[in-house]
């Protein structure tokens, strides 16, 4: 059985002999260290490259194999010096169609997290100053419900239902990729909302902001202004993680045939198509495109793992 | 008498973000058989990992560089996880320095009486309910026997104190005690119970204890013999009596001069100034010179032993006081 | 304990209502005619107009809305507009394999995970334990759909004969048939919860291992075994189940991909098949189940684990969220 001579630093043993004098937290200090905790370890180095390759598939497909569109001749053809990764039943290239696809990925995931952003970090950083009122009461009691909703199924019915309609939200025309945005996005609000809430409340009671309630500067000020920019380093590691999650959603729906619509291909409705050639052996139709959508997950997560690593002795005080 | 623990020349070091430092540096103490001994020392000294080192319990972060501890003439440094484990609880007790989180907090308190006596001697070894509540008699504690099915959060500090003593003193029965600074989470009347308690217990039961403790008037109250810790080293030892009575390192005098009360109301009352800082790991001479009102030229070239003196032993340039060097009471021994 | 049961009842009360409220909002505020939509497409006028009446959306919005509360509470959830059956019998006959293929995912996946948290926590730092934590990152980052994909390839083309790689037969039906068939789809479902609960288990013990009680438990002499099991596990796992309940929804999640690719005939795929179809009432109907399923499954892992550890209901009191932790 497991030695428990290899357990943690318990907190019954004194620290050696040092003193922690109360030093003032230079601005974005955290982020710097964060860049540091990529390069530390080898996963995380691994995930890094990882993540390059991905983006090295975008790059590389705006020049190699041609318009994702253009159907050819060669139907299903296996992977080849002309074509990297195979052609489709159209004969697409699927490499020029994978990449197309990562970039769009891409594009739908960074453009949720962000919407995430943009709306949890004022409602969690609102809830985190005003702590313990029924002002954080009323808005974690709303991400709580938020949060325990089926939000995938929910995102199911939004873009089968808005699809059935022709596409338009509360009546103003969408396009698809904008609602894929919009559900993705709101399954972010809770843990955004959470981490920006927590950082807060104990930014709120360092010296610096009690210096600036005391010479009068607004509350929204103190807010938005000087505990923001220290409140961002542990959110944008939470989003960074939510990069990974988003490609996986977004991926997920349109695997299911309710995200970004044919012929327009990201890697979920790639696969969608492919699913139906498995069995004629066409393996490079799934395998490939599904190895980019991995790779990128892979990285993300290998990356955030250093991160959230270097994250957590801050978390815990 | 061979003494019942023995430990010389200890050596533990933490490894910490790349760097080493030496949290008990060349340490020598001994323990006889029912015998209170007491060590002082501020937070920080390496008093608690002298123990731990001993029990083999540091953190993965903390080695054991060298010394031997000989318990019963055993090297408990190289005897094993095996030996260890007999030798824990068993042999060496510990009470803890937090009772409030000493016990799990998802499981009622009998269950964990009875897991943590699991390896241990006992009269009755069904340990029933009869044998909890004897062990709870014990300890001063037998108005909670009918809540021995609550939670740990649900008793107080002094109780869970009490609760702790009794598992780990009269449970398991073991020749020697580490009490780990076990009032300093205490109200202060609570702490005087607790010591009033380890007291009797050591006369009820022989126990040899070590009490751990940065309250000198705790260890006045308990200890027959007190060494004196200071940034890893031993600077002095000797009977409860000449320490209190006759200070010889400026550190204990220091010490001793910051408890409140040995002067008069008037007087303005002495501070040592400073900390146990960090100090550099390839440090020369004595660890307090930097605080020391009395260090001469000598105290930052050369660390002082720890040589015989009245009544036990001190490690200072300048013992007898303002006088001497090494080499002469090296003569003199 | 009733205290905790029946607020954590209301609470699931809550969350469907928010989950029935939200896709009526959907549905009504989705552009032209509710009706119409519910018709489908190629209905004539008459039509529209016999479901508006039928489904009382001639009344005003708070009407309409109670209406199809009244409606759904009473499982009257409307016909299928391409085999006009009853939409909560159509759901009901789907439901056995969707629920087989969570709870049976659910419950390989939960002593796996907790297996492999526990060794990887109390063994911090060692091969195994990055073992541990690269395996599990690897497989929670595998997406299921083409993981789902692969096995497809693997058994269905070069391996064929093995384990079947679609459809689903009743347990009652064939026992055996019935594992068989469950075997690819519950390993797809059940590696990334095994990993999230790998993964969250491995942390927790870690700090647990670092606790004073773990320290007293060493100095009384416990062995290894008995202190990551007794007494680290047991506090350990407090936050590992608030991620197997919070994960469910995943799962859920997952069973619809799952019964997509190996053709299963459950809630899931019947979902996907009505957006496609625009059989919104069947689509809806499979929705609400759906979400019920979630929450009740959520509430029963919740309660179940109040039994087993009486703490969470003490901070349950104590208005702390578990998730806080």
């Amino acid at each position: 059985m497991a030695s428990t001579s290899t357990s943690p630093a318990p907190a019954m043993v004194p620290p050696p002999v040092e003193t922690t004098a109360a030093v003032p937290r230079p601005r974005l200090a955290g982020l710097r260290s964060f860049g540091q905790a990529v390069v530390a370890t080898w996963s995380s180095r691994i995930g890094l490259l990882l993540i390059v390759v991905y983006l090295a598939v975008v790059v590389v497909g705006l020049f190699v194999g041609g318009d994702p569109l253009a159907q050819g001749d060669d139907i299903l053809a296996p992977p080849g010096a002309e074509h990297l990764f195979g052609t489709d039943q159209l004969g697409r290239d699927i490499f020029a169609r994978t990449a197309a696809g990562a970039r769009l990925s891409l594009a739908v995931a960074l453009a949720s997290v962000v919407l995430g952003l943009a709306v949890a970090m004022p409602l969690g950083m609102v809830a985190g100053y005003f702590a313990r009122t029924w002002i954080d009461e009323l808005i974690m009691r709303c991400l709580d419900v938020i949060m325990a909703l089926p939000l995938f199924i929910l995102g199911v019915v939004f873009l089968g239902l808005s699809r059935g309609s022709g596409g338009t939200i509360l009546g103003v025309p969408t396009p698809v990729e904008v609602q894929v945005v919009i559900v993705i996005a709101i399954t972010t609000l809770p843990k955004f909302a959470r981490v920006a809430r927590a950082a807060t409340m104990v930014e709120r009671e360092e010296d610096y902001a009690d210096s600036l309630r005391v010479i009068g500067v607004s509350r929204f000020r103190i807010i938005f202004g000087e505990i923001s920019i220290n409140v961002l380093p542990p959110v944008l590691v939470q989003a960074f993680l939510w990069m990974a999650v988003a490609i996986f959603a977004e991926a997920a729906l349109s695997f299911l045939g309710l995200g970004v619509q044919a012929p327009d291909p990201t890697l979920g409705n790639l696969l969608h198509d492919a699913r139906n050639y498995v069995l004629h052996g066409a393996w490079w139709y799934s395998v490939l495109p599904g190895a980019v959508l991995m790779i990128v997950i892979v990285g993300l997560n290998l990356v955030g793992d250093a991160l959230t690593d270097r994250l957590s002795p801050q978390l815990r005080d | 008498m061979e003494p019942l623990l023995e430990v010389d020349s200890l050596r533990t070091t933490y490894r910490r973000q790349g760097r080493t430092r030496t949290a008990v540096r060349d340490a020598s103490f001994v323990v006889h058989a029912g015998e209170v001994v007491g060590i002082v020392g501020e937070s920080g000294s390496g008093k608690s990992t002298a123990l731990m080192s001993v029990l083999g319990l540091l953190p993965p972060n903390a080695e054991v560089v060298s010394g031997r501890l000989l318990f019963d003439g055993v090297d408990l440094r190289t005897a094993g996880e095996a030996v260890l484990r007999s030798v824990r609880g068993r042999e060496i007790g510990l009470v803890p320095q937090r009772p409030m989180t000493s016990l799990s907090p998802v499981t009622r308190v009998r269950r964990q009486i009875r897991r943590l006596l699991r390896h241990h001697r006992s009269e009755d070894p069904a340990r029933s309910d009869a044998t909890i509540a004897d062990l709870l008699h014990r300890v001063g504690l037998g108005g909670v026997t009918g809540r021995l099915d609550n939670y740990p959060h649900q008793f107080s500090g002094g109780q869970l104190q009490r609760l702790l003593i009794a598992i780990a003193a009269v449970g398991a029965r073991p020749r020697l005690l580490f009490a780990d600074e076990p009032t300093t989470t205490l109200d202060p009347t609570v702490a005087a119970q607790i010591l009033r308690l380890l007291r009797d217990l050591r006369d009820e039961l022989g126990l040899a204890i070590v009490f751990v403790s940065h309250d000198l008037r705790s260890v006045a109250q308990l200890c027959d013999r007190v060494y004196v810790m200071y940034a890893g080293d031993i600077v002095e030892e000797g009977d409860v009596r000449s320490i209190f009575d006759e200070p010889r390192h400026p550190y204990t005098r220091a010490l001793l001069d910051s408890i409140p009360g040995r002067h008069t109301p008037l007087e303005p009352m002495p501070v040592l100034a400073g900390s146990v800082s960090s100090l550099p790991e390839d440090r020369r001479g004595c660890s307090f010179a930097p605080r020391c009102a009395i260090a001469v030229e000598v105290c930052h070239e050369n660390t002082p032993e720890l040589l015989p003196a009245a009544g036990g032993q001190v490690a200072c340039h300048r013992y007898p006081a303002g006088g001497g060097t090494p080499s002469d009471l090296g003569e003199d021994r | 304990m009733a205290g905790y049961v029946v607020r954590r009842v209301i609470g699931s009360f809550v969350v469907l209502l928010a989950v029935a409220t939200l896709v009526f909002v959907l549905v009504d505020f989705a552009p032209g005619d509710p009706a119409r939509i519910y018709a489908g497409a190629d209905a004539t006028e008459e039509d529209v107009a016999a479901i508006r009446t039928l489904m009382g959306l001639d009344g005003s919005l708070p009407e309409r809305y109670l209406t199809y509360l009244s409606n759904a509470i009473t499982g009257d959830l409307g016909q299928s507009i391409f085999t006009g059956r009853d939409v909560l019998t159509e759901v009901v006959e789907r439901a056995p394999a969707t629920l087989e293929l969570a709870i049976v995912a659910l419950i390989v996946a939960t002593p796996i995970g907790i297996a492999l948290g526990r060794l990887a926590g109390a063994r911090y730092g060692s091969k195994l334990d990055t073992a541990v934590r690269v395996g599990t990152l690897v497989s929670f980052s595998i997406p299921g759909f083409w993981l789902a994909l692969l096995l497809l390839f693997l058994f269905g083309l070069y391996l064929p004969g093995i384990v079947p790689t679609g459809g689903w037969v009743p347990l009652t039906e064939d026992p055996w048939g019935n594992v068989q068939h469950m075997i690819l789809p519950v390993l797809v479902l059940a590696l990334p919860y095994v990993a999230m609960i790998a993964r969250t288990l491995r942390v927790s013990m870690l700090d647990a291992l670092g606790r004073d009680y773990v320290m007293f438990a060493r100095a009384m002499s416990l062995s290894p075994r008995e202190v990551n099991g007794q007494v680290a596990l047991p506090n350990a796992i407090i936050p590992t189940a608030t991620v197997i309940g919070l994960a469910l929804a995943y799962l859920i999640g997952g069973t619809v991909i799952v019964e997509v690719v190996f053709t299963i005939p459950g809630i899931g795929q019947l979902m996907i098949d009505s957006f496609e179809k625009q059989d919104f009432p069947l689509a809806i109907g499979c929705t609400l189940f759906i979400a019920l399923f979630c929450v009740v499954l959520n509430l029963v892992v919740d309660l179940l684990y109040a039994v087993i550890n009486p703490r969470v209901r003490e901070l349950y009191r104590q208005r702390v969220s578990v998730r806080d932790l």
